[in-house]
């Protein structure tokens, strides 16, 4: 009896649980979907220069980053590969956009995921842009871009 | 354009999305319950505890890191599911774990376009355990 009441328990609370991210990852795909059709992505990319400079990294490589900031890794990665063959990226560019990708990816959807148990939304989201803009700021210092590149910015 | 089709793709994506993060979680989730009945979950909590409170959280919080570093997001909300957490200690390990997870694959991503792994790593730890620490200092 003990038992079952555990078991029942449990699978009440794994319900609950997986109900409340439920509510959160329908919306939110639905969102990410309609972006893509309505390609906000190339529309934001045009937005974009003003932290391509900052960052002094490739202008070409900006959608990468955005890809990347909004649908995750993996389809930030992708769009480096592209780009960088269509467009001649420089290495230092390609580092730069990998650190700010490590730290701050797929934030939607993480930010979300976490917001919907209980976490800060505008926290969690916060501190992984100062980490990613902070890092990438001071490598694009330490790196310097090398002149003699003939893919250089 | 946006047709039926968008939002029928969104709507498959959200189901499939749901379907990785239980297939994670759930056993996940029942692992920790298994833990906490057979009192294991007490003993590694209470090792863990002194590490735990410079971010403060509590000591079972340690096995929400350490799978969330090796596994991934997903694996993190199966043991948070059964951690109960307040609402700073859930903003806190969720920034720990949303600028640190799944460091295995994800570095091997990021190595296939060239880029050193370790220094992805070692930045997202540092920051993760320096805005953990950060916001247990400024919040808690």
């Amino acid at each position: 009896m003990i038992i079952m009441n555990f078991i029942i328990d449990l699978s009440i609370n794994l319900l609950v649980f997986i109900w409340s991210l439920t509510k959160v990852i329908i919306p939110l795909m639905l969102i990410l979907e309609i972006f893509k059709d309505l390609k906000v992505i190339d529309k934001i990319s045009k937005l974009i220069k003003p932290a391509t400079n900052f960052f002094t990294i490739n202008e070409k490589s900006g959608i990468s980053l955005v890809i990347g900031i909004v649908f995750g890794l993996l389809f930030g990665a992708g769009a480096i590969i592209q780009s960088a063959a269509e467009h001649d990226i420089d290495k230092r560019s390609i580092f730069l956009i990998c650190m700010f990708l490590s730290l701050c990816h797929a934030v939607i959807e993480d930010t979300f995921i976490f917001g919907a148990i209980g976490a800060n939304y505008a926290h969690v989201l916060g501190s992984r842009i100062i980490a990613a803009v902070f890092t990438t700021f001071v490598f694009s210092k330490l790196i310097k871009k090398d002149v003699s590149d003939p893919t250089k910015i | 354009m946006v047709t039926l089709d968008t939002f029928k793709r969104g709507f498959n994506n959200g189901i499939k999305t749901l379907i990785d993060l239980a297939k994670l979680m759930v056993p996940i989730y029942i692992g920790i319950q298994l833990l906490s009945v057979s009192g294991l979950l007490n003993i590694i909590a209470n090792f863990f505890t002194p590490v735990m409170s410079i971010f403060g959280l509590p000591g079972e919080s340690s096995l929400t890191l350490i799978v969330g570093y090796f596994t991934g997001i997903y694996g993190a909300l199966g043991t948070m599911a059964a951690i109960k957490l307040n609402a700073v200690q859930a903003t806190t390990i969720a920034i720990m774990i949303s600028i640190a997870h799944n460091l295995i694959s994800e570095s091997a991503v990021i190595k296939k376009l060239g880029v050193s792994a370790v220094a992805s790593v070692v930045v997202r730890f540092v920051f993760s355990v320096f805005f953990g620490f950060l916001y247990y200092k400024i919040f808690g």
